[in-house]
């Protein structure tokens, strides 16, 4: 049985690089510093390079929906005309930016002075990006990364790549600023030491126990989106990576008899932390999650800084959202055998369509292939409004069941 | 004869001939398959509920991304030499992976088109995946798509093309000949839509409005507009007048040649709000409008459709700030919810007409 042990010592840490992004965010424009949004697919490491400060609205969305303020913004959004079907994400950020409010100190986020948008991850950013534009009258900057089926072809590659060029150039046309090879190349390397670092946290978590559950990577992914391609960044993982490794050693982890380990498909639901720590009370812990892995597929090479917009174009058509579901599946099932769990759980999330729309024939494939169980959750991401934890604590109930059987089996 | 035909068509589950290519998106280069010797074939779900579909798509898929997926479990399809899927958005991309994964369709290709449509770097891109898009016929057909071909293709569907937005049908009647073009023979639709073309417009029904927005399965969602007392003058559908809008005419000898030329027209057509950059959209829907002297503007929304209920706030208020007014209706299953539709549309004739 493994020693029970509480959160995580650096996410004393973690508040504060929370605190201190979005403080210099909102002290850009004085220290006239261009800011742009980047949505989260986006090549982030160019932004850094150039020294245009990034926001994240689908963080923002996130942080609004954990302090349960993103249904009345999500409200706003409706009444001014926007589906309540459309993205959770998108609605709280439309509705924060035509009410003028949101959870921190009751601020939006800062109006940009660009906007960078890939199409990676969905087709919703494309728009939600133009909503944005048309809102602030600023620049925009569509990336379009084309779907990876099967395989990424030269010209797919090419196509991203004439596309970065194109954006090194707006971005110095309309932020002022220019990019050096030397700085781009700096922020690549500590992009690259960010990821290794996060992927290793990642790997530590086959021990058994597992030294952290959901709750922690969801919490700690913050850097990694943010910050991806800072030292302050790396800095933050080296402590992460080290308290993670002491808990190894010591076979220390958040569940206090771990009998059930489980993957994660799909974003967190950000306003039901209370519902994951229900998995840890029963003796689950998550030993991977496909969205907070899919941070860890930038792997930038030494290679790579031969040619790095040639490396971002690849890097960055590869991601999760963006490739076919055989691909998708192979990724699952390594991590499944490879984190040694006995459950999947997916959050189908009505949000996410890129994500959810598969899930069900992802399941099916993963209990058939491995013979793991798998439980679909129906929930969003940030719209609380039609969550039912406790019928949603029933299934999990029923599933644990499921997998204790097998275990006595 | 006439009309007739085109709904025949529409009604067949699929041509029984041998060479059909289905594909479900208007940014589907039809030319290209014609120039193959193939026959293209515009995939129209029947509306209704969904049944083997339910298994593979989350409720929160759009009605009729689901409907295709389940009338081709079904066997709708069944006699599809191969299917095309353009990337058109988020849930037909689903679409076209479980199609993959889970029908024996022979031939499958995911037509990896831009989201850009404009700049040199989304011309040569599209121009390239329009090339994989030849060799891949190629492949299917057993057969060269040579240049010949290709300018009689483009001369035969731009034929189509000019006849129907040359058309003076209106409301369903237009609706089942433009769809009932897009999954019949091209040589036929072109022949039957030359004799179709009345000699004097008929009188303008109703208070005149346009309908706007996506994909719909059945020209029947119309009737309760008459009953209403609505006059149908035009659309801009892309099962309508926006797969007749596309500017695929050049010379002998195109810049770049015929594949290149092509891939150009389908970029600079008006963008469905799938592409980026939006603009040129709103400006169309005002040309219709003026064009068309409609009153108001309908917009059929397909339920959980994110590229069109994005634009919807934005294209309803700079409609409104001209003084044009307009009335969302969601589609589902094909259908209209009829009751509130038809309380709701005679309200706005009310105001529209008055």
């Amino acid at each position: 049985m493994g020693r029970v042990t509480g959160r995580l010592k650096v996410d004393g840490r973690l508040k504060h690089l929370l605190v201190a992004h979005y403080r210099d965010a909102y002290l850009a424009r004085r220290l006239r510093r261009p800011l742009a949004w980047v949505s989260s697919g986006a090549p982030v490491e160019l932004l850094h390079a150039m020294g245009i400060f990034p926001v994240y609205p689908e963080n923002y969305a996130a942080v609004c929906a954990s302090r349960r303020m993103a249904v009345e913004l999500a409200e706003a959004a409706e009444a001014a005309g926007y589906s309540p079907d459309l993205c959770s994400y998108a609605r709280t950020s439309i509705g924060s930016m035509l009410a003028q409010r949101g959870p921190l100190n009751g601020l939006p986020l800062p109006a940009p002075d660009l906007l960078f948008a890939a199409s990676n991850i969905c087709g919703v950013v494309v728009k939600w990006w133009e909503v944005a534009a048309r809102h602030f009258r600023v620049p925009l900057f569509i990336l379009d990364v084309p779907f990876l089926a099967e395989r990424l072809t030269p010209h797919q590659v090419e196509y991203v790549r004439r596309q970065l060029e194109e954006a090194v150039a707006f971005f110095g046309r309309h932020a002022g600023r220019r990019l050096s090879s030397r700085s781009l190349s700096r922020v690549l390397r500590l992009s690259a030491e960010a990821v290794r670092l996060w992927n290793e946290v990642q790997l530590m978590r086959r021990a058994v126990p597992s030294p952290i559950s959901a709750l922690d990577t969801f919490t700690n992914l913050f850097p990694m989106v943010t910050l991806r391609g800072t030292r302050a960044c790396v800095g933050y993982l080296r402590g992460l990576h080290r308290e993670v490794a002491g808990r190894v050693a010591r076979g220390e982890g958040p569940v206090r008899e771990e009998r059930y380990r489980l993957v994660w498909d799909n974003i967190a639901i950000w306003y039901a932390f209370g519902f994951m720590r229900y998995f840890t009370e029963r003796g689950a812990s998550f030993v991977g999650e496909t969205y907070t892995w899919a941070w860890g597929e930038y792997e930038f090479g030494p290679d790579d800084l031969r040619d790095p917009l040639g490396s971002l174009a690849t890097q960055y058509s590869r991601v999760i959202l963006n490739v076919d579901l055989g691909q998708r599946l192979d990724r699952l099932l390594r991590m499944v055998e490879g984190q040694r769990a006995d459950g999947v759980v997916f959050h189908s999330c009505r949000s996410c369509k890129t994500y959810s729309l598969g899930q069900l024939t992802l399941a099916r494939e993963v209990q058939s292939r491995l013979g793991v169980p798998t439980l679909v959750l129906e929930a969003d991401m940030a719209d609380a409004r039609a969550w039912a934890e406790q019928s949603a604590r029933t299934r999990v109930d029923a599933f644990l069941e499921l997998l204790e059987g097998r275990r006595k089996g | 004869m006439g009309r007739d035909a085109f709904r025949q068509a529409l009604a067949d589950a699929c041509p029984p001939r041998e060479g059909a290519i289905g594909y479900v998106c208007t940014y589907t280069p039809e030319e290209l398959i014609l120039a193959a010797g193939l026959h293209p074939v515009r995939l129209f779900p029947p509306g209704g509920p969904t049944g083997p579909a339910d298994a593979y798509l989350q409720s929160f898929c759009c009605s009729f991304a689901r409907g295709c997926l389940d009338a081709a479990l079904r066997g709708r399809w069944d006699g599809l030499a191969g299917v095309v899927f353009p990337y058109t958005c988020d849930s037909l991309r689903a679409v076209s992976e479980l199609w993959r994964c889970h029908l024996p369709t022979r031939h499958h290709l995911f037509l990896n088109l831009p989201v850009r449509v404009e700049g040199i770097a989304a011309l040569a891109y599209a121009a390239r995946e329009f090339e994989r898009f030849r060799q891949w016929l190629e492949m299917v057909a057993g057969a060269t798509v040579g240049t010949d071909a290709l300018h009689a293709a483009v001369r035969l569907v731009g034929a189509v093309r000019e006849r129907l937005a040359g058309s003076s049908l209106l409301g369903r009647e237009f609706l089942e000949v433009a769809m009932g073009a897009q999954v019949m023979d091209r040589f036929t639709a072109a022949e039957l839509l030359e004799g179709l073309a009345p000699k004097t417009p008929p009188p303008r029904p109703g208070v005149g409005v346009l309908l706007a927005g996506g994909a719909l399965e059945d020209p029947a969602i119309l009737d309760v507009f008459e009953e209403a007392g609505a006059g149908v003058v035009g659309d801009d559908l892309c099962v309508g007048s926006r797969y007749a809008v596309l500017g695929a005419a050049w010379g002998d000898s195109p810049p770049g040649g015929p594949v290149v030329a092509l891939a150009r027209a389908y970029l600079e057509r008006v963008p469905c709000p799938t592409r980026h950059p939006p603009e040129r959209r709103l400006q169309h829907l005002l040309a219709r409008i003026a064009q068309r002297q409609a009153r108001g503007v309908v917009f059929l929304l397909q339920k959980f459709c994110d590229s069109h209920a994005f634009d919807l706030p934005y294209l309803r208020s700079e409609l409104s700030l001209r003084g044009i007014p307009s009335l969302l209706l969601e589609v589902e299953q094909g259908a209209l919810a009829r009751g509130q539709a038809l309380t709701r549309l005679e309200a706005f004739l009310e105001i529209i007409g008055s």
